[in-house]
């Protein structure tokens, strides 16, 4: 049955395309995350080079811008507070001279504020120059009186002016800070960046490994379980198919162990049946009629052996032909069977021969039984249009001791059987020894019935 | 198994002796048996170059080209020469590259390579004291106005393509200013940072700066290091160095030595 479906089956695909997939989706998984990942830190390779290129030499240049204005100051102090001429033009020229150094000309603010320090100190360097030369003396009172208010007026100015370099110093340093944080921000950020990325990278190979997990549980562990399952069956001689799997090797392990146990069925079939009449055949009887008195030995039952022979059989084969005589087997067969308890066992011992095993009976339930069933056999067979009319003898034994062998009982049942046949045929005999130990336990003796 | 080993660890070992050995003609000839670079400088004008009492080649400019060849690992020597032929010098590949306070013209940037800048600058009008608060934008474009420029410096290529007044070339800027105390020119217009330290001293109070510096792109700003075209790969050489000096400090410190601020 198996072998015909797995012919019209289609082609299953092979394991190989099942590891195949889950290596590309492997392999594109943990590329498609290294690119992520390192297109991201490439980035951020980018990001350091260009705070290394631009930002760096943009905070340098903030602090230069700050130190220098410390310097106009200083120099515009020594202007206005200088004690000889020399000194103070030495600072006032340096001090112009930086009022338009381009390195300010990075802020528009810085540009525009150092700048005014160039009129100012102009200014302060021509009036002090005067107010500290001989130039002074030949002034006039009122010209000298306006001369020192102005250089009064003049350090006004510089003091306010002096706050706002202040101001601005302070301006361009926290400008610097800020592009400073910023470039760490910004590094910052594209490290988080890369460390989520790398995370969730990490969660979804998880994810991927399950998946993977699945597959191969699902496609390969599975099937060789239930094969595994469907060969223990086997061999406890159990019936167990295993569900059809989805890739062409296991599918073939299944089939191969479905093939073998229609075969192993069949074989053990052959090996313990009757072809006949189906019943056990004298070998497998005598295994199953083994195991029957071990059990009653064991927890000491009852146990009745019966060995029936049907009368003048040859007779049958001789007038009727072998068929009628293959039908007579076998309806004798069937009639038996109807009859038997669902736990005693039939088996054809040879030729007409058959043996019973009942268990739980004792001699009077195994007497009445096998009475019961030369009765039916008698009926049944002139009731028949296709078999002649049959009788049967019966021998009946029944486990005495738990010394008893089971070759030693039906040897006992033959010879009881024995006994039915020299004494007239068609009837029960109940062994000697079953009737010596039936005779102790009750005082009724029914030997034989007709 | 034994013998392969020892026969293994014998080969490294004879690797690991002779690899040093391998390098070690390269590492002697490299700074010692090359020719030394030459750099062209002039010597007119201190703080930027000039020869001190004992004939020795001093100034910013000098400093920083050693400072260079040292960061190169390179023997250096000085070709002093006016500031007119420098140019020529480099394009005939006579020297390698020359701190010359170049500013960058597009005249230039066909005939040189310039380094990174190693200072930035100004342009200015400097006169007679009394003209101090002048304009110096209409000073330059009076016709009767006689202005000195080093000749073929940035300010002489200004004055002859933006002012009226009459151009005075001279080879130096020493030259220039000799002409100037002697009244044979009005003004003359030149580097701030050139100005500066000749103002300052005591013997030149009767000459100042003009007003403000000259607001002109070709005039301010970066100021570079002439290299040699004849040499294309020494211009990266050089930016790297003068990247290390500033990056160390060691260029503020020059400045410092020279300069009342950082001039960078």
């Amino acid at each position: 049955m198996s072998i015909n479906m797995s012919h019209s089956d289609p082609v299953r695909p092979r394991i190989k395309k099942l590891l195949l997939r889950l290596t590309i989706l492997l392999v594109v998984f943990v590329i498609s995350t290294a690119a992520v990942v390192l297109t991201m830190h490439s980035a951020s390779l980018a990001l350091t080079e260009d705070s290394q290129e631009h930002l760096l030499p943009a905070i340098h240049e903030h602090q230069r811008a700050a130190i220098n204005l410390e310097r106009l100051e200083r120099m515009g102090d020594l202007v206005l507070y200088g004690g000889n001429v020399t000194l103070i033009r030495k600072n006032a020229l340096a001090a112009q001279v930086l009022a338009f150094q381009p390195s300010f000309h990075f802020s528009p603010v810085a540009k525009e504020t150092v700048r005014a320090a160039f009129e100012l100190l102009r200014e302060v360097r021509r009036t002090r120059q005067i107010l500290l030369s001989s130039q002074f003396e030949r002034l006039s009172d009122i010209e000298q009186r306006n001369l020192l208010l102005l250089d009064k007026s003049l350090q006004v100015r510089w003091s306010e002016y002096k706050q706002e370099l202040f101001e601005l110093q302070n301006k361009i340093i926290s400008d610097a800070t800020s592009l400073q944080e910023k470039n760490m921000q910004q590094i910052t950020a594209t490290n988080n960046m890369i460390l989520v990325v790398a995370g969730t990278g990490m969660s979804l190979l998880l994810v991927v490994i399950v998946i993977i997990g699945y597959s191969l549980y699902k496609h390969l562990i599975t099937p060789v379980t239930e094969a595994s399952k469907a060969l223990l069956a086997l061999e406890q001689g159990k019936a167990f198919s295993p569900a059809p799997a989805r890739y062409q090797e296991l599918n073939n392990i299944h089939q191969a162990v479905a093939n073998l146990s229609t075969t192993l069925n069949k074989l053990h079939t052959m090996a313990t049946r009757d072809s006949l009449t189906g019943c056990a055949n004298r070998g497998y009887f005598m295994e199953l009629a083994q195991k029957a008195l071990s059990k009653v030995h064991r927890q000491n039952l009852q146990m009745a052996i019966v060995m029936l022979d049907i009368d003048h059989f040859k007779k049958v084969n001789d007038q009727y032909g072998h068929a009628v005589g293959d039908d007579t087997l076998q309806l004798t067969t069937k009639w038996i069977q109807a009859s038997l308890p669902e736990n005693a066992i039939i088996g054809r011992l040879g030729g007409e021969e058959f043996a019973l095993i009942l268990p739980e009976m004792n001699a009077q339930q195994a007497v009445n039984f096998s009475e019961s069933i030369r009765k039916k056999i008698a009926e049944n067979s002139s009731d028949s249009s296709t078999v002649p009319a049959i009788t049967v003898s019966l021998g009946v034994q029944v486990v005495r001791e738990p010394t008893d062998e089971i070759d030693t009982l039906l040897s006992q049942a033959d010879k009881a059987l024995y006994e039915a046949k020299t004494g007239g045929r068609n009837r029960v005999i109940l062994s000697k020894e079953s009737n010596a130990k039936e005779s102790e336990e009750s005082p009724q003796n029914e030997k034989t019935t007709q | 198994m034994t013998f392969n080993f020892s026969a293994l660890s014998k080969m490294l070992l004879l690797t690991i002796m002779v690899i040093p050995a391998l390098f070690l003609p390269v590492i002697a000839a490299s700074p010692l048996e090359k020719a030394p670079i030459k750099i062209g400088i002039s010597t007119s004008f201190p703080p930027f170059n000039y020869k001190d009492a004992n004939g020795e080649i001093q100034g910013y400019n000098a400093d920083v080209a050693r400072a260079i060849c040292e960061k190169m690992q390179t023997l250096c020597e000085f070709s002093p020469m006016p500031f007119p032929e420098i140019i020529p010098a480099l394009e005939q590949g006579l020297v390698q590259f020359a701190p010359s306070n170049f500013l960058w013209t597009p005249e230039r940037a066909a005939r040189i390579n310039f380094s990174e800048k190693y200072y930035r600058s100004t342009t200015s009008l400097v006169g007679l004291s009394k003209d101090s608060f002048e304009d110096p934008m209409v000073l330059l474009q009076q016709n009767e106005a006689t202005i000195a420029a080093a000749h073929s410096s940035a300010q002489w290529r200004y004055l002859h393509q933006h002012s009226a007044a009459q151009v005075v070339s001279v080879d130096t800027i020493a030259k220039g200013m000799q002409a100037l105390e002697k009244g044979e020119v009005d003004y003359i217009l030149l580097p701030t940072l050139f100005a500066l330290n000749f103002l300052q001293r005591p013997e030149n109070t009767h000459l100042d700066f003009i007003g403000e510096p000259i607001d002109a792109k070709s005039l301010t700003g970066d100021v570079h290091i002439g290299i040699s075209k004849t040499q294309p790969e020494l211009k990266d050489k050089i930016d790297k160095a003068i990247q290390s000096l500033v990056s160390s400090g060691e260029l503020r410190v020059l400045i410092l030595k020279y300069f009342p601020f950082n001039v960078y």
